[in-house]
């Protein structure tokens, strides 16, 4: 079993800052998939020691949807 | 740590949902609703914000998609426009780039609150549970959430 945590920050006007940890490898990119569906737009990534170790599992359930645009 | 990820929101909600954003921001800035006015009362500025990533969607033809605050004289409207976005309006006898200051603090801080909301729901249905959660005195909202993955 591992323990994944999230560091979240909401910034005043919206724009999001998260860092993750416990998660190795490509997993990490799962969190940063979520966060994209939950928040917005990634607009930077950097990615660190920890994403090169192997993998851990990550299993997400994906956001519910938004509402569909219209008119 | 394995990655730090900046994000800038995307808002598309329906307007019942920004209105709590709105309610819960508003309050905290020591703003209170208020009714429309029935004979508008002449306000020497008025500034108008659009937010350009803030869409509302139309669930009904409701001719209640505006909400009103005021504090100390400054009267701010949110509104849904004709193509959805999600507007803000900002009435008082400050200056414009006063006024203009206070709706852009408080557009971004209903689009905070926005944001918190939906990361507390779609991170609880994702199995995690909060660790700490705090208002920065910058202003900014902190959260640590941790969940175990087998």
């Amino acid at each position: 079993m591992e323990s994944h945590e999230l560091e979240i920050e909401i910034g005043k006007d919206g724009r999001v800052r998260v860092r993750t940890s416990g998660a190795k490898g490509k997993s990490c990119l799962e969190y940063a998939r979520l966060m994209e569906e939950i928040v917005g737009k990634i607009e930077n990534r950097e990615l660190t020691a920890e994403f090169y170790e192997p993998d851990s599992k990550v299993e997400i359930r994906p956001p519910a949807r938004q509402k569909q645009r219209r008119g | 740590m394995s990655a730090v990820i900046v994000l800038a929101p995307v808002v598309v909600a329906a307007w019942p949902v920004m209105v709590s954003a709105v309610m819960a921001a508003a309050a905290a800035a020591g703003f209170k609703r208020v009714k429309e006015e029935p004979k508008k009362k002449v306000r020497k500025n008025v500034v108008e914000l659009a937010m350009e990533n803030a869409e509302v969607v139309a669930e009904s033809m409701s001719p209640d998609e505006r909400i009103v605050v005021e504090r100390e004289g400054v009267r701010v409207v949110f509104s849904r426009d004709a193509r959805g976005r999600f507007r803000t309006c900002v009435e008082g006898d400050l200056a414009k780039d006063r006024l203009r200051e206070i709706g852009e603090d408080l557009s971004g801080a209903v689009i905070q609150q926005y944001v918190y909301r939906r990361l507390s729901q779609e991170l609880g249905r994702n199995g995690f549970t909060t660790l700490a959660e705090e208002k920065a005195p910058d202003g900014a909202i902190r959260l640590r959430v941790r969940r175990v993955q087998e």
